[in-house]
């Protein structure tokens, strides 16, 4: 009997191991798909290029929909960030979403917004809209004040309002770079049949801001956002790149993603019944176009840079990662039918697949592997030296990983000039493996969990405020 | 156990050597990266702050000759970074510094260095090599332009067009005029904003491009009006009544643009009652921009078209005055569209009016 167990914990420490060479080997690929795309990207996109961008009559106008909900304190100084991009034509769509404090009268009053008349029709449903407020001075400025209905409702509100034919949806404490819309505009302006394009996101905590910009980039202080630095990098320039490459990415982060505005009205808008929107809308419009049989293009740019504040807080943390793993198990449970289906390109037959193998399932693999583990070395099941050596090649190739992704981003944007911030990231890249990766395991087994009883939250979402010069 | 899972069990140790070693080498590489790119950027910098007030001293004229003497005897290795500066002086300024800078490349070979890299097998040379030509607004780089007109690579296609609008060569309209059926829509775009440079020197070409190529004429007839070639207007007016509805649109559209005249007015009124929606919304835009009172009457029923003609007719009527804004008031009391769209129009008119009282 014994010997049985014995041969079956080895047999599942040994698929466990496979499992996880094979997700490692493939994120290997993808960085270097990712170097060869970044190098052709680098030359493609040099200032010139920007330049005849901003001037060109061909550049399409730009809607800003920024959400708001309870940003009264903030809300003034992120739209003039906003009002100061350097992009030829665009406008600010502020969705007040329902706040209880003061967000809309701060708006009116800095900005001298006056009351303009609600259209009978909109094309996209949402709350109802309570009042539309626009500046005389500012005509690229436009608050819609509407009934809470959440992020995905407000941003659908926000497209009912804009008047350009490419809408950018960003959360209210964004901060975009002042080129950030004119490199995320170029796949549209290249490719007339491009639906949407996503941004980098990299990290705030820690850099300095001013006026709204970032003026200055250093690695945070504080080990968890530290940590999330090396994540981000991993999760944005091999993966995304090399999904982009293939026209299979799923996701387009809600923190900055660019949309066609048709596109996004003719398939109904973003769905309010989810809480990963953002991947919802980006998956329904591969189904689309794929069923319609019309080109369509996806795209991942990483350079546009949005700077965001990541969770320093191991609560928040585990509730964003929580509400993260939901989101994903929600849209492959809605879009189910692509997994693996030739029909939907290389979103169904390669990146659905990779999302339910590795993420939807890996932490469920990575979580039995460790209790399997344990349990076996504690009862003498396995030598503990087998059990150590397992751990150490998932350390070193997990760390093999993210110091691939520090190295494109050195070799690409070079956004962290100082040495000592290159061999930070590099031993963060080790360390994450002793007890962060864990801990992130955990919270998306919870969210496997909390996904099966059906819960639709958010979770609280408390920020720190970004540091000021 | 199926022999890979076998493999796997007895190969730990050497795929954690693999993977360290692999480890090694990355951050290895990261670090040879880091340097050779500080030494790259160190190199740059001290070449750039040796040459920069050679360039600088080529504006002036006591200084000139020594530092055109002195550009002559730059080494090999310096030359694509000292380019880089005298090409980054020739966007920002003009006049004889411009001539002296001209005269700097030359003495240090560029021209036929970029001349060289036309051919190079990398795009981003090609581009490059482009542009730089391009920035010496010489007329005869045009010849060795126009072949990259039809290169593989866009970028390269985007530059040559950039840099033939800047060399300012008219010989080169029929070859930009044969590339706007490019297939992509921002390089036609880039043709039109370099043929923009040429002015009034495309009409004749024009013309005779779009009787040789009726296909072409949408596009045309809407060039006509981005380029403001009042001298087309007899042809632009015939258009008016092709059998195609896109050229006619296209015709009111470049009439709106380079201007409505006494007799063109009257091609317009016709054009009100076009069946095609896109040509009334076209006329009606002309009218409105002819600002003309008397078109007031041909107006006030089009609030009731096709939303793209209402939408037009309402910015006609603001722009027409008071009497215009009059119709406008009536039209916003009535229910429906019409209404909601005179109201919206009348507020922005108001919140105009509040931004700049005068």
């Amino acid at each position: 009997m014994k010997a049985r167990v014995i041969d079956a914990i080895i047999i599942f420490e040994a698929l466990v191991m496979s499992y996880f060479l094979l997700l490692n080997a493939i994120y290997l690929l993808f960085s270097v798909v990712a170097f060869f795309r970044l190098r052709t990207h680098r030359r493609r996109t040099g200032p010139q290029g920007l330049d005849a961008i901003v001037r060109s009559s061909a550049t399409p106008g730009i809607s800003i929909i920024a959400p708001a909900h309870n940003e009264e304190a903030t809300v003034v100084e992120s739209v003039r960030s906003l009002l100061q991009l350097n992009y030829p034509l665009f406008e600010v769509v502020l969705v007040n979403d329902g706040s209880k404090d003061k967000t809309v009268q701060a708006a009116i009053d800095a900005f001298g917004l006056i009351a303009a008349p609600i259209p009978a029709t909109l094309p996209l449903p949402s709350q109802p809209i309570r009042g539309v407020y626009r500046s005389p001075a500012l005509a690229d400025l436009v608050v819609v004040d509407k009934a809470n209905g959440g992020k995905a409702d407000a941003l659908n509100a926000g497209i009912s309002f804009a008047r350009y034919p490419i809408v950018c949806a960003i959360d209210a404490d964004s901060l975009l770079e002042p080129h950030a819309l004119t490199r995320a505009v170029v796949p549209f302006v290249e490719d007339p049949t491009t639906v949407a394009v996503g941004g980098i996101i990299r990290i705030a905590n820690g850099c300095s801001i001013d006026g709204g910009q970032v003026t200055s980039v250093r690695l945070p202080s504080h080990p968890l956002a530290l940590v999330q630095v090396v994540e981000y990098l991993r999760a944005f320039l091999p993966g995304r790149m090399t999904q982009s490459a293939y026209n299979g990415l799923l996701i387009i982060s809600g923190a900055f993603g660019l949309f066609q505005k048709k596109a996004v009205i003719d398939a109904g808008g973003l769905r309010t019944d989810t809480v990963g929107e953002d991947m919802e809308i980006v998956v329904r419009l591969h189904k689309i176009f794929r069923q319609r049989k019309e080109p369509y293009r996806i795209v991942f740019q990483p350079d546009p840079v949005c700077w965001t504040e990541v969770p320093e807080s191991i609560g928040v943390l585990g509730r964003q990662r929580n509400r993260w793993q939901r989101g994903t198990l929600q849209i492959l449970g809605f879009h189910k039918d692509m997994i693996g289906n030739p029909r939907y390109g290389g979103a169904g037959t390669l990146s659905f697949p990779y999302y339910l193998l590795f993420e939807a399932l890996g932490p469920v693999v990575e979580l039995s592997g460790y209790i399997v583990t344990i349990i076996a070395v504690a009862f003498g099941l396995i030598d503990w030296r087998y059990a150590q050596l397992m751990f150490l090649v998932a350390i070193v190739f997990g760390a093999l990983n993210s110091v691939a992704a520090v190295l494109l981003e050195e070799i690409s944007f070079r956004r962290y000039p100082r040495v000592r911030d290159l061999l930070i990231l590099t031993a963060v890249a080790v360390l994450e493996n002793f007890g962060y990766r864990q801990m992130t395991t955990w919270w998306r087994v919870k969210g496997i969990v909390d996904f099966m009883r059906g819960k639709q939250t958010w979770g609280a979402m408390t920020r720190k405020g970004f540091k000021k010069t | 156990m199926p022999l890979f899972l076998i493999w796997v069990r007895d190969s730990l140790v050497v795929i954690l050597t693999i993977g360290a070693a692999a480890l090694g080498l990355l951050f290895l590489a990261l670090v040879a990266t880091r340097l050779w790119l500080m030494s790259v950027d160190a190199r740059t910098r001290r070449i750039k702050a040796r040459y920069r007030p050679t360039v600088a001293a080529l504006g002036d004229t006591a200084e000139a000759g020594a530092a055109l003497a002195a550009l002559g005897k730059t080494p090999k290795s310096h030359r694509r970074i000292v380019g880089g500066l005298l090409l980054d002086a020739m966007r920002v300024t003009s006049g004889d510094y411009v001539d002296q800078l001209r005269t700097g490349v030359s003495v240090m070979g560029l021209v036929d260095l970029w001349r060289d890299q036309l051919a190079s097998r990398h795009w981003w040379e090609r581009a490059d090599a482009a542009h730089a030509l391009g920035l010496l607004r010489k007329p005869g780089m045009s010849v060795a332009l126009v072949p990259l007109l039809d290169d593989p690579h866009e970028s390269v296609r985007a530059a040559a067009v950039g840099a033939l609008g800047l060399a300012g060569d008219p010989q080169v309209i029929p070859a930009l005029l044969t590339r706007l059926s490019d297939e992509s829509r921002h390089q036609r775009i880039r043709i039109i904003e370099a043929l923009q440079q040429f002015g009034s020197d495309v009409g004749p070409p024009l013309l005779a491009h779009a009787a040789a190529h009726p296909a072409l004429l949408p596009l045309l007839a809407h060039l006509v009006g981005e380029l403001r070639l009042t001298g087309a207007t007899e042809q632009v007016l015939a258009w008016t009544h092709d059998d195609n509805p896109s050229v006619r649109a296209s015709a009111f559209q470049a009439l709106g643009t380079i201007g409505v005249d006494g007799r063109a007015f009257y091609y317009v009124l016709k054009g009100l009652s076009d069946p095609d929606t896109e040509t009334r919304g076209m006329a009606v835009r002309a009218l409105g921009r002819a600002g003309r009172e008397d078109a007031l009457p041909y107006l006030e029923p089009l609030l009731h078209d096709e939303w793209i003609v209402a939408a037009q007719t309402a910015r006609a009527l603001r722009a027409l005055g008071a009497n215009g804004v009059a119709v406008l008031e009536r039209a916003a009391a009535l229910p429906g569209p019409a209404g909601e769209l005179a109201q919206h129009v009348l507020w922005e008119r108001r919140a105009a009016r509040q931004a700049d009282p005068a």
